[in-house]
C-alpha cells in the first residue's frame, strides 16, 4: 500500500449557519435555513429524495451555488465572502460521471489543481504518481491515457484523484457513484471506505441511496423537502430510531436487514468447527465421526481451505472415497464480511452454517445461524437503548431551536407530506 | 500559345500573384479567426447575443462581394484595404457561428467540475473550453478559406492583390489570344492554393486537436 505523504492534511470541520438559497422568481427558498456541524475527518452523508435541495446544499459550501443567505465556516474561517477561487482549491469536488476533461490525459486532468497552485514539475509528476497508485490504478498503465478509453469505474476513481491531488482538508462529493453499475458502484464505495481510512479528510457525500448512505456515513443527515433535516444522527440510530415517519419511510422496509451491514463477521462470535484435511488418514476421519459430538465435519484442502461439509454415513456411501463423498462448500465469507453476506451464504447453504476465512482463503471458523440470530437481536436492542439515550440528550440540548424552527416553517401539516 | 507555353512565359507573374493571393486570404484569415473567436467568447453565454451575432455575420455574407468591395472603395480607397476589410468580414459567419455552437456545446458538468476544482474564469475558458469546441471552430476556419479563396479574386476590381488579376485581365480581353489561358491560369491557381489550404487545415487539425477528443 502506498504511503501518504507525511504531514498530509487531513479533515477540516465544517459549519453551515442558516445556509439558505433563494432562486428569483421562486417564492419558496430551495433550500431554508440549514445548519450543520461537521466535524473533522469525518464523513457525513446528505441523502433525500430527489429535488430536496440536498445536491444544492453541497454545491454551497463550495459556493458553485452562491448562498442568498447565512454562513459557511471551514476550520472556523468564515468563507461566505472569500473569493470562491480560493475556497475552492481548498476544497475537493468530485461529481457523477468525474467530470473529466476528454481532452486531457488522465495525468494531466490530475495535476491540474496542484499546477494552478504552483507546485514545482517533479513534485506533480510525484503526486500524480502517488494518487493513481491510491485509487488504485497503476500509474504507468494508466498516466498517458485518455479519459475515454477508461471505463466508467476508472474514471471515477481517476476523478476522485482528481479532487484530492492538492491534499485539500475538505472533499465534496455529489452523487459520484451514481452512473456506474452496481457492481462498479460496490467496489468504489468499498474503496472509499478504505480511502478515507488512510485519508482522514471531512468528506460530505450527496445520494439518494439510503444503503450507500448506510455503508458509506459516519453520520447521515436525512433531508427532506428545502433541505430540511429530519435527522442528523449515525447510520446506527437513524435504522433503529428513526426520528418521524418522513425518515422511516425514507429508511423504507428492512432495517433490521440494512443493520446487518454496519456489522462484520469479526464483530460476532466465530464458533470453532471439527475439521479434518485430505491428508488424514481414512481411519481418523471415520474415528472422529463415530466419536460423536457431531454429525458433520469440514473437511480441508491441503492449503487449509474449506473445501467439503461431510455428513456421517456420507463415507460410508461413497464407499470410502473421499472424491466423492460430502457436499462441496459452495461459499464462504472473510471477516471483513458484513452479516448480511454472512446470512446469505447460510441461507444459500442448505444446512445453516457458512465457513470463515481468513487473507489467503484459509478456515477460521464458522458462524451459523444462531450465531447471527442472535447478534442481531443484540445490536438491535443495544442501538435501541443508545439512540433513547442520545434522543433524550439531544431533545434536551435542542428544545428551544427545535421549536422556533417548527412553528417558523414547517408547520405539523408537512410532516408526513413525503412519507 | 498553347495554355503550357502560356505558363511558361509568365509563370514568374503567376506565382507572385498567387503568393499575393494566398498571403492576402491568410492574413484575413487569422484576423477573422481571431474577431470571430472573440465574438463568439463574448456572445455564447446569453441567448440573444449569439443569435445577434450570428444574424450580423450572416447578413454580411449576403452582400454581393462586388458590391461589397464597390462600397468600401469610397471609404478604405483602392488595393489592400477594401480588400482585407471585405475579406475578413466575409469570413467572420462561419467562424463566429462554430464557434458559438461549440462553445455552448461544451458538456455544462465539465465546466460545473472545471470551476469545483478551482479554476478561474480565465483558466475555464482557455484550459477547458476552447480546447473542447477547438474542433467545430477549425471547420469553421476551413470553410472560411475555401470561401475567401474565391471571393478574394474579386479584390482585382479594387486594384487588389492575387490571381483575381489575372482572371479580370483575361476577361477585359476577351477574343485575345491569351485571354483564354489568363481566365483558367488564375482559377486553376486558385482552386490549387485552396486545397493546399485545406491539407495545411488538415495538419493542423492533426497537430492542434487533442487525441482524446479527436474522431
Amino acid at each position: 500500500m502506498p504511503e501518504t505523504t507525511p504531514g498530509a492534511t487531513t479533515g477540516a470541520t465544517i459549519e453551515l449557519e442558516g445556509l439558505t438559497k433563494r432562486y428569483p422568481g421562486n417564492p419558496q427558498p430551495a433550500v431554508e435555513n440549514v445548519s450543520m456541524e461537521i466535524r473533522a475527518g469525518e464523513t457525513v452523508i446528505l441523502v433525500g429524495p430527489s429535488g430536496c435541495g440536498k445536491s444544492t446544499t453541497l454545491k454551497m459550501i463550495n459556493r458553485l451555488i452562491e448562498p442568498s443567505g447565512g454562513r459557511i465556516r471551514i476550520d472556523g474561517e468564515d468563507v461566505t465572502d472569500i473569493d470562491p477561487v480560493r475556497l475552492r482549491r481548498k476544497v475537493g469536488y468530485a461529481i457523477q460521471s468525474s467530470g473529466l476533461f476528454p481532452h486531457m490525459t488522465v495525468a494531466q486532468n490530475i495535476a491540474l489543481v496542484p499546477k494552478m497552485i504552483g507546485w514545482s514539475k517533479t513534485r506533480i509528476r510525484a503526486r500524480v504518481e502517488e494518487m493513481l497508485d491510491l485509487v488504485g490504478l497503476d500509474p504507468g498503465e494508466f498516466h498517458g491515457r485518455y479519459p475515454r478509453r477508461l471505463s466508467g469505474g476508472q474514471q471515477q476513481r481517476v476523478g476522485v484523484a482528481r479532487a484530492l491531488a492538492a491534499d485539500p482538508p475538505v472533499l465534496l462529493m455529489d452523487e459520484p457513484f451514481g452512473a456506474v453499475d452496481p457492481i462498479t458502484r460496490d467496489h468504489l464505495q468499498d474503496e472509499l471506505i478504505r480511502l478515507q481510512h488512510e485519508l482522514h479528510k471531512t468528506i460530505v457525500f450527496v445520494t439518494h441511496d439510503f444503503d450507500e448512505a448506510i455503508k458509506l456515513g459516519d453520520r447521515i443527515a436525512v433531508l427532506r423537502e428545502r433541505s430540511h433535516i429530519a435527522q442528523f444522527d449515525t447510520p446506527e440510530a437513524i435504522l433503529t430510531n428513526p426520528a418521524d415517519d418522513f425518515v422511516s419511510g425514507f429508511v423504507g422496509a428492512g432495517a433490521a436487514l440494512k443493520r446487518l451491514n454496519l456489522t462484520r463477521v469479526r464483530d460476532v462470535e466465530i464458533t470453532d468447527y471439527p475439521t479434518v484435511t485430505v491428508d488424514d488418514p481414512l481411519q481418523h476421519i471415520f474415528g472422529l465421526l463415530r466419536a460423536g459430538g457431531t454429525n458433520e465435519i469440514l473437511l480441508l484442502d491441503r492449503r487449509g481451505r474449506p473445501y467439503k461439509w461431510l455428513r456421517r454415513g456420507d463415507l460410508m456411501r461413497a464407499k470410502g472415497s473421499l472424491a466423492r463423498a460430502g457436499t462441496l462448500v459452495n461459499d464462504t465469507v472473510t471477516r471483513d464480511a458484513t452479516l448480511r453476506d454472512a446470512l446469505e451464504a447460510v441461507l444459500t447453504d442448505n444446512a445453516g452454517r457458512v465457513a470463515v476465512t481468513g487473507r489467503r482463503g484459509e478456515y477460521t471458523g464458522v458462524v451459523d445461524m444462531e450465531t447471527l440470530m442472535n447478534s442481531v437481536h443484540e445490536l438491535l436492542e443495544e442501538d435501541r437503548l443508545d439512540a433513547l439515550e442520545h434522543r433524550h440528550e439531544l431533545e434536551e440540548a435542542r428544545s428551544g431551536q427545535t421549536h422556533s424552527e417548527q412553528e417558523g416553517a414547517d408547520g405539523p401539516g408537512g410532516e408526513a407530506a413525503k412519507a | 500559345m498553347n495554355f503550357w507555353d502560356f505558363l511558361g512565359s509568365r509563370h514568374q507573374q503567376l506565382l507572385t500573384d498567387a503568393y499575393q493571393h494566398a498571403s492576402a486570404v491568410f492574413q484575413c484569415m487569422v484576423a477573422a479567426t481571431v474577431l470571430g473567436v472573440l465574438i463568439g467568447v463574448v456572445t455564447y453565454r446569453s441567448e440573444w447575443a449569439g443569435n445577434l451575432a450570428t444574424t450580423v455575420t450572416s447578413g454580411i455574407l449576403t452582400i454581393p462581394s462586388l458590391a461589397m468591395i464597390g462600397l468600401l472603395i469610397p471609404v478604405v480607397g483602392l488595393g489592400v484595404p477594401p480588400t482585407v476589410t471585405a475579406l475578413t468580414l466575409y469570413g467572420l459567419l462561419p467562424i463566429v457561428r462554430n464557434a458559438i455552437v461549440g462553445l455552448r456545446g461544451v458538456d455544462p458538468s465539465l465546466v460545473d467540475a472545471a470551476k469545483g476544482i478551482g479554476m478561474s474564469r480565465a483558466a475555464r475558458l482557455l484550459r477547458v473550453e476552447l480546447p473542447l469546441a477547438w474542433p467545430p471552430i477549425l471547420t469553421g476556419i476551413r470553410v472560411s478559406t475555401q470561401m475567401l479563396m474565391g471571393i478574394a479574386a474579386i479584390a482585382a476590381f479594387a486594384s487588389g492583390p492575387g490571381l483575381g488579376n489575372e482572371i479580370f485581365r483575361g476577361i477585359a480581353s476577351l477574343g485575345s489570344k491569351n485571354a483564354l489561358n489568363q481566365v483558367l491560369a488564375g482559377t486553376l491557381g486558385i482552386i490549387i492554393l485552396a486545397l493546399l489550404f485545406d491539407a495545411a487545415y488538415v495538419l493542423l487539425g492533426r497537430l492542434t486537436i487533442s487525441r482524446g477528443i479527436r474522431a
